[in-house]
């Protein structure tokens, strides 16, 4: 098929080995690779904090998938990065419920703080604004922010500046 | 009755004297006759004359070569060539509109998206060799510049009726 | 339950067999369901919804492309609810789609125009901005405008289903999907301006044809592809006597809906760089000439050197493209002559007795998508009959293998369960080994001489044994393609194939190049008239030749003997493109119609003859090559005045063709032994460069620019090879010196590892390659040219 020369030099070690492990519980085949595909951009984003083309190549060539197939999906869904990012992301809930308990006055506050827009990183690599954060899905407790997998609830403006001091 | 009043027409000749009278009301009304060239007629903004093909107020030629005008054509007077000019858009190498086919029907200037082939109110023109009939692509972007504040002006004035 | 349901689609009742989708039984009875994304020849998406449609008893209108039939279904598909539907997915269609169809190449022949005419509203709701995409540049052929895209993504399944070589994808979600290649990169795939067709918008156009001219401005004249023995069915889309564009013609017999890349572009070069008047060398010098003149001084030239000479001293050789007619003539006027040195096999290397049977596809060309074993015998099918490996592509995925024994590893767009990289040696030693064991599955005899052939073997006895199992198994082919052919041994590769293909039961298929090469073997376009007598055209005592469509410089594998002979003897150039060498030897110059411009029949591999008109006329001077011959004939003093000068006349020359012929000589296997021992330096593998292999290709500058194109004007080295000679650079170059050392030349590198180790790939063809290609031997030194450091060969 696409004859890629690339080795797999682009995973590490550790990388390779999760995934080995990972395999049994995927179907054989091209299915099974498929289904990988997830965790496997998951892991490298981990290690790399960001996919670039040289990572997307590495997991194609070792999941043996067209180079296409993974560059559509690690740019379909938002929490893979196809560009350098900061340290922590911010994503400030704009949707219905955190909207009307004041999200976009969080937001504004925030982009204010860092002195970026939305979708920016800060100068010193410290935070970067996800764009279009959708809901989420914690409308019980709007205005929520959510910086690296860590969710803020009922976040007031005033509050803003001791949340981020937590991460250095 | 009838055969007496037959017979005093033809004797005394009353429909001479009835052109006679008509003559001498026109001699008193304002005269219609038109002296061309000294004078002309008013024209339409809609007047179907002489082809012109325009430019923006930038200068840039409008035609984008679509050839709808050569396709609506019914006297497949229009010819043109076209291709993709150095800066990537679309635009005609050669546009020709041969006047001896022309009919002067105005579809042209009706399918044109851009109102770049218009039909100027010139129709006094002339050619003296085989071949002058022939309306290229510079001649046409001249009459347009010429013509251009007319041509503008009549666009304007038809607008709401379009 | 039986097989069989009954569905009712606007009210008509019809039998459909389980499974099928709606769409296909409505097509079926020519019920028109408005469609984007569905196409019959790729899977089902079903993410357009312009095929919506109401259902009883279904809450909602539901696609028709992706709904499958049940028994009692009663379909509406233009009920109100199925209108509406369809009116509202328009609609959003034409949200973000620009109006732009003035400038839009598209337009007249486009997809969403004509629907937006039956099912768009008049005025558009939406009054916010309309969104734009960036373009992206994917290669000479294809050119994108995607903000007009809508996303039906035919292009995206035709890349990874049809051409196997999955380049395009939806990157991106939502509003900012958008079509594109995963590194920005062109399209690299033969087939690939077959997304040109598929896109129903103007987001995919053909970039040689762009703003040129309008659908509806230009005939569509039915042709064939000559470049190629599978004679894909084409319409020339003309304009006031130019071919504008080309575009497949459909025929599921023969290729379906698909063209290759280089028949779809190869009509860029009828414009360029043609020979327009007869010429004739006058004092050393060639001056243009009428053509009374021209064809007399052809007709004296022949007939003087066989009157001094003998007809041994002429050769005849014609392009394997020439049509039937042509080939007749030609046939006739060797016979007139006495000449027995003709040929149209260009790509022959030796000079022995050929004992390949008639090229044929031992079935037709639609049996190939069939379930099968394929073997390539020197055959990279991918780029010699690329629609032909697309029917190769389905047999695989349909349950089929291929196995293949070639000199480079070449990339396969399918799974092939073996692919070694042979070599030229490597090759026919291999073919012996597994005609060796497929005997010795079966406990057959091993014919003698093959256990000598096969010395020296570089595969192992697994891999060999599973080939022999494929073959054995099931129906299977045997394909020997033009490096077989072109092979120095192909004598010897040719029998062992037919060996092998009566040992195992395969088919064998004999793929030759060029698009009448079973043709003109029919019709005895051979040394001799029949083959059977060997031939060296250009040796002594050979002093004048008569080349029909050939550029001697590129079409031949070795130009540079066939240059020195024509340096030092007399030579006629019919043609449709004058090259620089032969412009320096040529006496006599023809200009030739090309294909589009020549009126003919060619008989496809599968033993199709085809009929073609001529689409436009031929520039200048130009004239039919069956003109040509017939007044050449007829100044030799034959009876072809008697033709007259309609065509018609003409195919009773060619009605019936001769039956095919049969009894072939086998050439004997070595009985001695065979030099297994590499000699030093490079071997150099000729082959023809896809994009460059005959006239017309050649002067396409829009398929020189493509991958395969560019890939064609460089030299191939393994990546190994490279490392060791120090080869690195955005460019590298290598300086090549053959083995008396007597020329040195310099040319580019592609680092390929297709290219097994030892040899340098060298495709034949591209005007680049020229001066390596006239390089004599097979064995040549290399250095590397890196930034005037050379690096010397061990």
């Amino acid at each position: 098929m696409n004859q890629s020369a690339l080795p797999e030099r682009g995973l590490s070690e550790e990388v390779r080995r999760t995934l080995e492990r990972s395999r049994a519980h995927y179907p054989e085949g091209e299915a099974g690779r498929r289904s990988l595909l997830l965790e496997a951009l998951r892991l490298v984003q981990e290690e790399r904090g960001w996919l670039d083309a040289e990572a997307l190549e590495a997991v194609a060539a070792y999941l043996e998938l067209p180079l296409v197939d993974v560059t559509q999906v690690a740019s379909f869904y938002s929490m893979y990065e196809l560009h350098p990012v900061g340290r922590h992301s911010i994503s400030v809930c704009t949707n219905l419920s955190c909207h009307l308990c004041g999200g976009e006055e969080l937001l504004a506050a925030l982009e204010q703080r860092l002195g970026i827009r939305c979708g920016e990183t800060t100068a010193d690599g410290r935070f970067t604004l996800k764009k279009e954060e959708e809901c989420l899905a914690a409308c019980c407790a709007a205005p929520v922010l959510m910086i690296d997998h860590q969710y803020h609830e009922r976040v007031r403006v005033e509050d803003v500046d001791r949340i981020l001091e937590s991460y250095p | 009755m009838n055969r007496l009043r037959r017979f005093f027409k033809s004797l005394l000749l009353p429909e001479l004297f009835v052109g006679l009278g008509v003559t001498l009301r026109e001699f008193f009304t304002p005269k219609v006759t038109v002296r061309y060239p000294e004078e002309t007629t008013p024209q339409s903004p809609r007047f179907r004359g002489l082809h012109a093909l325009r430019r923006y107020p930038n200068g840039e030629e409008r035609c984008i070569a679509c050839k709808l005008c050569e396709a609506v054509c019914p006297a497949l007077a229009i010819t043109i060539d076209s291709d993709v000019r150095a800066d990537g858009t679309r635009r005609t190498t050669r546009y020709d509109i041969d006047l001896f086919k022309c009919i002067y029907c105005g579809f042209c200037e009706e399918a044109c998206p851009v109102d770049s082939i218009v039909e100027t109110r010139v129709f006094a023109f002339h050619f003296e060799k085989r071949g002058q009939q022939i309306m290229t692509k510079e001649k046409l972007l001249a009459i347009g510049d010429a013509y251009e504040t007319q041509i503008a002006r009549d666009r304007a004035a038809d607008a709401p009726y379009r | 339950m039986s097989d069989q349901v009954r569905i009712e689609i606007d009210g008509q009742v019809f039998e459909a067999p389980r499974g099928s989708m709606v769409m296909q039984i409505a097509d079926q009875h020519g019920i028109y369901i408005p469609r984007f994304c569905y196409h019959d020849k790729l899977s089902i998406a079903a993410n357009c919804r312009m095929c919506l449609v109401e259902v009883e008893k279904a809450p909602k209108p539901l696609p028709a492309c992706a709904t499958p039939v049940s028994d009692g279904m009663k379909v509406y598909t233009k009920s109100p609810r199925a209108l509406a539907a369809q009116k509202a997915t328009m609609e959003f269609l034409l949200i973000n789609h620009p109006l732009d169809c003035p400038v839009c190449d598209q337009g007249g022949e486009c997809e969403l125009q004509d629907l937006a005419l039956g099912y768009g509203r008049s005025h558009s709701r939406y009054e916010q901005r309309k969104r734009v995409v960036a373009d992206e540049d994917i290669g000479p052929l294809v050119s994108t405008d995607m903000t007009r895209c809508i996303y039906c993504s035919r292009c995206v399944r035709f890349t990874a289903e049809v051409a196997g070589e999955p380049e395009l994808g939806i990157v991106g979600r939502g509003e900012h999907s958008a079509v594109r290649t995963a590194l920005e990169s062109a399209l690299t795939s033969e087939v690939s301006a077959n997304v040109i067709d598929l896109c129903p918008v103007g987001a995919l156009n053909s970039k040689p044809f762009r703003f040129r001219a309008r659908s509806w401005d230009m005939l569509a004249l039915p042709g064939l592809a000559l470049h190629d023995g599978v004679g894909s069915h084409l319409h020339a889309h003309t304009l006031r006597g130019q071919v504008m564009r080309v575009v497949p013609r459909e025929n599921e017999e023969i290729n379906e809906i698909w063209l290759a890349d280089r028949d779809r572009f190869s009509y860029l070069g009828l414009e360029r760089g043609r020979q327009l008047v007869p010429l004739v060398r006058e004092e050393g010098e060639l001056r243009p000439a009428g053509w009374d003149e021209a064809l007399d001084r052809a007709a004296a030239l022949l007939a003087e050197t066989v009157r001094a000479g003998g007809p041994e001293s002429v050769a005849v050789l014609a392009s394997p493209s020439s049509s039937l007619e042509e080939g007749a003539l030609l046939s006739r006027l060797a016979d007139r002559l006495g000449v027995p040195g003709l040929d149209h096999r260009l790509w022959r290397d030796s000079g022995q007795v050929s004992t390949f049977p008639e090229p044929s596809l031992g079935q037709s060309v639609a049996a190939f998508a069939e379930p099968q074993t394929f073997l390539m015998v020197g055959c990279y099918l991918r780029h010699e009959a690329p629609v032909l490996n697309l029917r190769v592509r389905r047999s695989v995925l349909g349950g089929g293998c291929v196995h293949a024994l070639n000199p480079c590893a070449w990339p396969w767009n399918y799974p092939v369960r073996s692919n070694p990289a042979l070599g030229l040696e490597g090759l026919r030693s291999a073919l012996a080994a597994l005609l060796v064991t497929a005997q010795k599955l079966k406990d057959g005899p091993v014919p003698e001489g093959v256990e000598i052939e096969a010395r020296g073997s570089p595969l192992d006895g697994e891999m060999l044994e599973r080939m022999a199992r494929d073959l054995g198994e099931g129906p299977a082919t045997i394909l020997v393609g033009e490096t077989a052919l072109s092979h120095p041994a192909s004598e010897t590769i040719g029998t062992l194939a037919r060996l092998l293909a009566e040992a195992t039961g395969a088919r064998l298929a004999v793929v030759a190049p060029g698009a009448n090469a079973r043709g003109l073997h029919r019709l005895g376009v051979l040394p001799g008239g029949d083959g059977l007598r060997p031939f060296t055209p250009w040796a002594a005592p050979v002093r004048a030749h008569l080349l029909f469509g050939v550029q001697p410089e590129y079409d031949l594998l070795h130009p540079g003997r066939a240059l020195a002979a024509l340096a030092r003897g007399q030579s006629v150039h019919v043609t449709t493109h004058l090259g620089p060498q032969s412009a320096r030897h040529a006496t006599v110059v023809l200009p030739l119609a090309a294909g589009f411009e020549t009126p003919g029949g060619w008989m496809n591999l599968e033993g199709r003859v085809q009929d073609a008109h001529a689409s436009v006329p031929p520039p200048g001077e130009a004239r039919p090559g069956w003109k040509i011959l017939r007044d050449l004939g007829r100044l030799l003093g034959g009876d072809e005045a008697s033709f007259p000068d309609d065509f018609a006349a003409l195919l009773e020359l060619r009605s019936p063709l001769p039956p095919p012929r049969s009894g072939l000589p086998s050439t004997p296997l070595s009985t001695g032994s065979v030099s297994a021992s590499r000699p030093e330096g490079f071997v150099l593998l000729r082959t023809r460069a896809p994009h460059a292999c005959d006239p017309l290709l050649r002067h396409a500058p829009a398929l020189q620019e493509t991958a395969i194109g560019r890939r064609g004007a460089t030299i191939g080295l393994n990546p190994e090879d490279a490392r060791r000679l120090g080869v690195s650079a955005p460019h590298p170059r290598i300086e090549i010196r053959d083995d008396g050392g007597r020329r040195t030349v310099v040319a580019e590198v592609t680092v390929d590892p297709a290219v097994p180790r030892g040899h340098l790939h060298l495709p034949v063809g591209s005007p680049a390659l020229l001066e390596v290609g006239t390089l004599d031997g097979q064995v040549v030194h290399v250095h590397a040219v890196a930034d005037k450091i050379e690096v010397a060969a061990p």
